[in-house]
């Protein structure tokens, strides 16, 4: 059984060391590249937002990218069909995500295991038919373009700073979520559903707050996706965005907290710069994805984590549990 | 303090409980015996709110708790271990009890604050008293199988129960685990008036720290009785004790 582990002073110090690349970073690259980093950002924050359900809750949440394309959705829609300036969108995108996961988790976290799945998955797609289809509100197919951000923000490196910002804060609090009580309680009801409950939980109910606090920062990285792209399609709200973050926790390390971030750096990188060399790049991702699955099932972060802590904590095993 | 009245419990047409009854005094040890199939565990899934009985009740505190969610019954004050090893294997040791505490005193949903500073000093005591603080730091999954049990009944204790239900707790301990597990038993009844309601194969122990017994027959209460009394039980030697000679 896999077993999450803390994050040491060593790792806050390794934090500030990839902060100070990511902030020196769009000094020497190209634009195109400041617009690739960008998307890494907005998809570590989205598989991050996922796994919180899916690896910390054992939740099995297939279509977690509904709520991004949701809080994508609002920002355009209030930006180009109302008068309401670009930051009431903003302000209304994690909260429109999170009501949608408050009523789509309502019905789904009275079901377990597949048929949980399932229902995520049809009640997620049954909102892409709804945006797909509402010709005079969203435009179809057509997207909405033309999404006018402010000034200031109207640069792809402006962006990428604003969302490194962005998800620096927001990874920070669901890191100190995941090690609240609460967090400890959604671990103890993905374990043992059962014992969980017997000593108190109540199980819906954390199940429900846990898949709401997902879709709300889900709806963080949707605002931060049209500050990168300028524009939405159906194609944020369709099942295959789902399917791509849930192989970014898979390959990355479900049961690590920063494992979905790498996975969605080893993702976006692939499929670009691969995809950039050749028209096969698909089968390379596959091969690349078979190796991860069948060589490192804990993920790359949970394979790299296995191999250092099995030295580390034979070095704390005669600690004392310390108070924080 | 609890009050079992004429439960029955079917399951696709089997009888798995039939008028089953029980009564446990207020710092009492009281243990349910009989055969494997006789019900016993069906019994304490009634009690937790884990099975909804057909008919009857169940009284705690005077309060009819029949039916009521499992974890609701946690907080009125009843606390259970399992039979089968039913612990949170991805967290640590200190995490199991810890979790338990925390949800008991309701800060359960508190998603900001860190857990590390809180609940220390139970968490420490409950894990010092069953004799685990020594293994806190490890992940619960590489505990040896009776220390796995010992983290069980932690882990109910966590929730400062009233009434704790102890399903098997010896099975599959070797006979000092077994002596431990009796010792504790007892330090918990005689030092913190905790009442305590078992199951258990070990006839031995049985009669070593139970203050009552009921025995439980193909889902039928037998009797409840003194241990000397059920001993000299003709009906219950017939069913039961005679079957295990």
């Amino acid at each position: 059984m896999p077993k999450i582990l803390p994050a040491g002073s060593r790792s806050w110090w390794q934090l500030g060391a990839i902060l100070a690349v990511l902030l020196t970073l769009p000094l020497v690259i190209s634009q195109y590249n400041v617009y690739l980093l960008t998307l890494i950002l907005v998809y570590a924050l989205l598989a991050t937002s996922l796994n919180l359900v899916l690896g910390y809750g054992g939740m099995l949440q297939l279509h977690h990218g509904v709520f991004f394309g949701l809080g994508a959705y609002t920002v355009a829609l209030t930006v180009t069909k109302t008068s309401l300036p670009f930051w009431a969108g903003v302000a209304a995108a994690p909260l429109v995500a999170a009501f949608f996961a408050f009523l789509i988790g309502w019905f789904c976290v009275r079901l377990k295991g597949l048929y949980f799945g399932m229902l995520t998955l049809a009640l997620g797609q049954l909102i892409w038919s709804v945006v797909y289809r509402w010709y005079e509100l969203t435009g179809g197919d057509d997207g909405i373009h033309g999404i006018a951000v402010p000034e200031w923000l109207d640069s792809i490196t402006a962006a990428y700073y604003a969302g490194l910002a962005v998800v620096a804060v927001c990874l920070f609090v669901l890191y100190r979520i995941v090690r609240s009580p609460f967090g400890i309680g959604l671990q103890a009801c993905r374990d043992n559903s059962q014992r969980s409950e017997s000593v108190g939980i109540n199980l819906r109910r954390h199940r429900l707050i846990a898949f709401v606090i997902g879709g709300f920062f889900a709806g963080v990285a949707g605002i931060l996706l049209v500050l990168a792209e300028g524009s939405v399609s159906p194609d944020v709200v369709y099942w295959e965005i789902s399917a791509e973050i849930m192989i970014m926790c898979l390959a990355g390390g479900m049961y690590t907290f920063w494992g979905p971030a790498v996975g969605a750096l080893a993702v976006v990188f692939l499929s670009n710069f691969i995809g950039a060399q050749t028209e096969y790049w698909l089968l390379i991702l596959g091969a690349v994805l078979m190796a991860i699955v069948l060589f490192m099932p804990q993920g790359i972060l949970g394979y790299l984590q296995e191999k250092w802590s099995s030295v580390s904590l034979r070095r704390a095993a005669g600690e004392k549990h310390v108070a924080g | 303090m609890l009050q079992v009245e004429g439960i029955d419990k079917s399951f696709a047409g089997f009888q798995a409980l039939s008028e089953a009854s029980l009564h446990v005094h207020p710092g009492s040890i009281v243990a349910v015996i009989g055969p494997n199939g006789a019900g016993k565990t069906t019994l304490f899934n009634v009690i937790t709110g884990h099975l909804h009985p057909d008919e009857g009740r169940v009284l705690f505190k005077g309060e009819d708790i029949t039916g009521v969610a499992p974890y609701r019954i946690c907080h009125r004050g009843i606390s259970r271990s399992f039979q089968l090893i039913n612990i949170f294997e991805g967290l640590s040791v200190w995490e199991n009890v810890q979790v338990s505490v925390l949800s008991r005193r309701g800060m359960i949903l508190r998603a900001f604050a860190s857990s590390r500073g809180l609940v220390q000093e139970e968490t420490q005591q409950i894990l010092e008293k069953v004799g685990l603080a020594d293994k806190m730091n490890a992940p619960s999954v590489s505990l040896s199988h009776g220390d796995k049990k010992v983290l069980e009944i932690a882990i109910a204790l966590g929730n400062t129960p009233e009434l704790l239900l102890l399903d098997e707790p010896t099975a599959g301990m070797s006979p000092e685990e077994t002596r431990t597990v009796i010792d504790l038993c007892r330090e918990l009844a005689e030092k913190e008036g905790l009442t305590i309601l078992f199951t258990e194969h070990d006839i031995d122990m049985v009669f070593d720290i139970a203050d009552e017994i009921m025995v439980l027959h193909q889902g039928r209460t037998l009797t409840q009785d003194y241990p000397q009394e059920v001993r000299r039980n003709e009906r219950v030697q017939g069913a039961y004790l005679g079957e295990t000679c």
